[in-house]
């Protein structure tokens, strides 16, 4: 890590601070929310923007990482009176926040592959299918796999262990591990299959493995999202993480522009906000005493429309924007740009 | 005129294809394209018929302005594109194929007429008439190419390496045919990779290479220029 | 172990889902076959088609033929509507930018639903004749089954007569085929699509009906899960092609019929799940389906 990148996280980490102390509960729910959609968004952004594959599966990986982490972090006592049926040497686990959220990333990763084999060897756009049709087995094996899962009721009572800190330091964590992935070899021939599947594997680039690398690492951060989203609303049912949230994070990624990691933190920050004030407007909203429930759905959708007609590469274009640097004495790292407007 | 192209300029994304090529066909002739892979031969008929748009330049067919229509509208004017690779469609019949090529026409009779003759040209069609495209072979595609194209009773056909990927045997075959249309007062553009062939039979030839019209003037004239013989005449 | 009678039973049960699955993969194939556009809208015609029925059956004293019929017609125009609003002006960009349009469309319509109508679902009870179920031999079934088989069977037996009979038919099979061809032959593909699209959404909405009639209930959302399906049906037979989405419908009908009717009873609750672990395998083992015409390209 260069200087800039230090003071910039600096930066973060003292806003952050007086985030903490100055904003009520409820923005800071909201700015947490922001930072889990920044990991969903960066992370879709690997299948979705650098290699051209079109996921739809992120409901379905936060839905894998949350119930997994569940109910590996519940104190014994309240799963023996929740999940009176489980296993007893799961009954009797209690796993550290911290593992719980890899092992549920990691098992989001396992499946990816699983679903990945037969998917990726087609076109991309089978991947969109396929990925809501894994959403709807998840959700059915949540609803019926009681023992582990509580059926429809779902498991609430979780230990609220996400806070600020939890959610920015994983967004970290994925912005960095996006980037140097996107910026090492893999990145390079991710794009190149974007660009021509055909021609990267004559120059042979393994594209199925390179597909794969990518849906896989973007199920594991996924993954990650639903645990923390878990343990910050402390209640998970087979339906939280239904279609809504997909698309809601497709969105995030189109605004902010495919293909761009710094578009991705623009859109997932601008597409939290923005809704949620609009969600405040609508409540207050009615039409002959008849409120306007979806009215800002609505309008995100009709924007997403015009985004994809009048521009398509969404505000970043593909391109990376640079804070400036203030340590510049040594020689600027060529900065890898990633071109989307084809 | 019939058809002029002018300065035509066409990129596919930032490469630039055609570097402002101007072209005639007069009515009645039969002109070719001579280049080599990738002078942009396919590009310059793809932008005449309006599936590629140009940045520059214009096409002008019998005096007007043609350069921003839509395929469909260019067809309805006179305009056919045989394309290279045949491209017929392979799921439908070869009867369905046909009618594919009178799509826009109303005109039911002279349908049914120039069904009976392009059958005439080409009696193997007749013969496979409800068999499904795809099972024809690669000769046999050509000409129901050649035939669909020609179903759209245009002023003006366009030829794309009629004769690509073809047994000598058949390429003579096609050869033939495109003398005898002309002969029947169709105009013809055709590009081809086979030179020898193409400038022996038509009136009138173009050189484009890497975007570029090299050389133009009569067929024989150019069958005898020496930079012609040594790079598409085989020395 | 299981009865003739309850054999049959089954493969009756079969016949009235696997209609309903044919109706909407058609128009997802037709769709596919042109643009290489997956329509996630196309369910949400489905719903909307549902939602004018119940208007009619609640509201006019129309007969039953014509609140079939209308919705038909209406949701035909809505899905010209959609493509030439939300689809035309995106011809041309990658397939990707249609694919996210086509999520925003489902969103549109999905949400100008709850807002005018409120997301509470909504009874769609038809004529007790019509649901009665009837013994007839060893089987047992409805009116509406009776017809809905019979209604899909004959508006398939239309659009097969339509895509081989008539000009623009068979300009939609080329156009499915080989597009930029198509356009050579001075086809007018923006036609051709709008036919499409208007085909397609008519018979979902013909589906929608059958379904709201099947589940007795209507929703917002109520599409998703057919139209999801739908596509399921259509990869199995092969998309892109109309005699391979009818297929495929029947077959995934049976299918998840039978997974219900066969397996032991604790299998049930997974049924959804049965139907996109049959997508993972059928992509596994033959990846364009069993009729297939649409070229996949691989990697
Ligand atoms: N779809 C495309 N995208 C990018 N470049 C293209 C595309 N089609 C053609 N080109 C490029 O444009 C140039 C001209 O191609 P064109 O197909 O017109 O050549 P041609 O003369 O018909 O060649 P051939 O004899 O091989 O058919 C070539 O350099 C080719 O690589
Ligand atoms: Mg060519």
């Amino acid at each position: 890590m260069n200087k800039n990148t230090l003071f910039y996280l600096a930066l973060l980490t003292g806003l952050l601070f007086l985030a903490q102390s100055l904003l009520n509960d409820y923005y800071q729910r909201v700015l947490a929310v922001v930072f889990i959609n920044i990991i969903l968004t960066v992370s879709l952004n690997l299948t979705n923007g650098f290699v051209g594959d079109f996921s739809l599966g992120h409901a379905a990986f936060m839905s894998i990482g949350a119930y997994l982490s569940a109910v590996l972090t519940l104190p014994p006592a309240s799963k023996a009176g929740l999940m009176p049926q489980l296993p007893a040497w799961l009954g009797q686990l209690e796993v550290p926040f911290l593992a719980a959220t890899i092992l549920g990333g990691l098992l989001a990763a396992l499946v990816a592959a699983v679903v990945g084999i037969p998917v990726l060897r087609l076109r991309g756009h089978y991947l969109a299918v396929a990925t809501l049709g894994l959403m709807v087995i998840v959700r059915v094996v949540a609803i019926n796999w009681t023992a582990v899962t509580r059926g429809a009721k779902g498991i609430n009572g979780l230990p609220a262990f996400t806070n600020l800190w939890w959610v920015f330091g994983w967004a970290v964590v994925t912005v960095y591990v996006v980037w140097r992935l996107v910026n090492s070899s893999y990145g390079r021939a991710m794009i190149a299959i974007r660009e021509d599947a055909t021609a990267a594997a004559a120059r042979g680039v393994n594209v199925t493995a390179h597909r794969m690398l990518a849906f896989c690492v973007g199920a594991f951060f996924a993954g990650i999202a639903g645990a923390l989203w878990g343990h910050l609303i402390t209640a998970i049912t087979p339906h939280s993480f239904s279609f809504l949230i997909t698309f809601n994070v497709v969105v995030m990624l189109v605004v902010g522009g495919m293909g761009s990691i710094s578009g991705s933190i623009l859109g997932a920050t601008v597409m939290t906000l923005v809704p949620e004030f609009l969600r405040r407007v609508e409540t207050s909203l009615s039409l002959g005493g008849h409120p306007l429930y979806g009215l800002s759905q609505i309008i995100i959708a009709v924007t997403i429309t015009l985004v994809m007609i009048f521009r398509r590469q969404g505000l970043l274009g593909g391109r990376e924007v640079q804070l400036p640097r203030l340590f510049d004495r040594q020689r600027a790292l060529p900065q890898a740009r990633v071109d989307t407007t084809g | 005129m019939l058809l002029e192209v002018e300065n035509l300029s066409v990129y596919y994304d930032s490469i630039q294809a055609l570097k402002g090529i101007s072209l005639q066909v007069d009515e009645g002739e039969l002109v070719t394209i001579v280049g080599s892979n990738g002078a942009g031969k396919t590009t310059t008929l793809l932008t005449i018929s309006g599936i590629l748009r140009p940045r520059r330049g214009t096409v002008r067919f019998q005096g007007q302005d043609i350069t921003r229509l839509a395929p469909h509208e260019i067809v309805r004017r006179g305009i056919s594109h045989c394309p290279e690779g045949r491209q017929i469609f392979t799921g439908l019949t070869v009867m369905e194929n046909l009618l594919m090529g009178a799509y826009h026409r109303q005109d039911r009779d002279q349908v049914a007429r120039d069904l009976a003759w392009v059958q005439e040209l080409f009696p193997i069609l007749a013969a496979r008439r409800r068999q499904l495209a795809g099972t024809l072979s690669g000769g046999e595609q050509q000409m129901l190419a050649i035939a669909r194209a020609l179903m759209s009773c245009p002023k003006v056909l366009l030829l794309d390496e009629p004769s690509l990927g073809l047994a000598p045997m058949l390429v003579d075959t096609i050869f033939e045919v495109i003398q005898q249309l002309c002969a029947q007062g169709v105009t013809i553009l055709l590009v081809e990779q086979n030179a020898y062939q193409a400038l022996r039979v038509a009136d009138r030839a173009y050189v484009l290479e890497t975007g570029v019209i090299k050389l133009s003037g009569p067929a024989q004239e150019l069958a005898r220029n020496e930079e012609v013989k040594k790079a598409y005449l085989g020395g | 172990m299981f009865s003739l009678p309850y054999i049959a039973q089954q493969v009756v049960n079969g016949l009235t889902l696997g209609s309903i699955y044919a109706l909407v993969a058609i128009g997802l194939s037709i769709v596919y076959g042109i643009l290489r556009l997956i329509n996630f809208a196309h369910g949400d015609l489905l719903m909307v088609g549902a939602y004018l029925a119940l208007a009619l059956l609640l509201n006019t004293a129309l007969p039953l033929g014509a609140a079939v019929l209308l919705p038909m017609i209406i949701v035909g125009g809505v899905g010209m509507l959609v493509e030439r609003l939300a689809y035309r002006p995106l011809r041309g960009a990658p397939e990707v930018a249609m694919l996210i349009t086509s999520l925003a469309v489902s969103s549109v319509i999905q949400n100008g639903t709850i807002m005018t109508l409120s997301a509470q679902p909504r009874a769609f009870r038809l004529p007790q004749e019509l649901i009665a179920q009837q013994k007839v031999g060893v089987v047992s079934f409805s009116t509406l089954d009776v017809l809905s088989v019979a209604m899909a069977v004959g508006l398939m037996a239309l659009l097969t007569l339509f895509v081989t009979r008539t000009r623009v038919g068979i300009a939609m099979r080329a156009c499915a085929e080989n597009l930029r061809a198509a356009r050579l032959m001075g086809i007018n593909i923006n036609q051709v699509i709008a036919y499409a699209f208007a085909i397609g959404s008519a018979l979902a909405a013909a589906a929608g009906f059958m379904w709201a009639g099947r589940f007795g209930s209507i929703e917002p959302f109520m599409g998703f899960l057919p139209g999801l399906k739908a596509f399921v049906a259509a990869v199995i037979g092969g998309i892109g092609s109309i005699p391979g989405a009818m297929l495929g419908g029947y077959l995934l009908g049976f299918a998840e019929i039978f997974f219900v009717g066969f397996l032991p009873p604790e299998l049930s609750g997974y049924r959804d799940a049965f139907v996109f672990a049959l997508l993972l395998l059928v992509l596994l083992v033959r990846p364009r389906g069993l009729l297939a015409t649409v070229a996949e390209r691989e990697g």
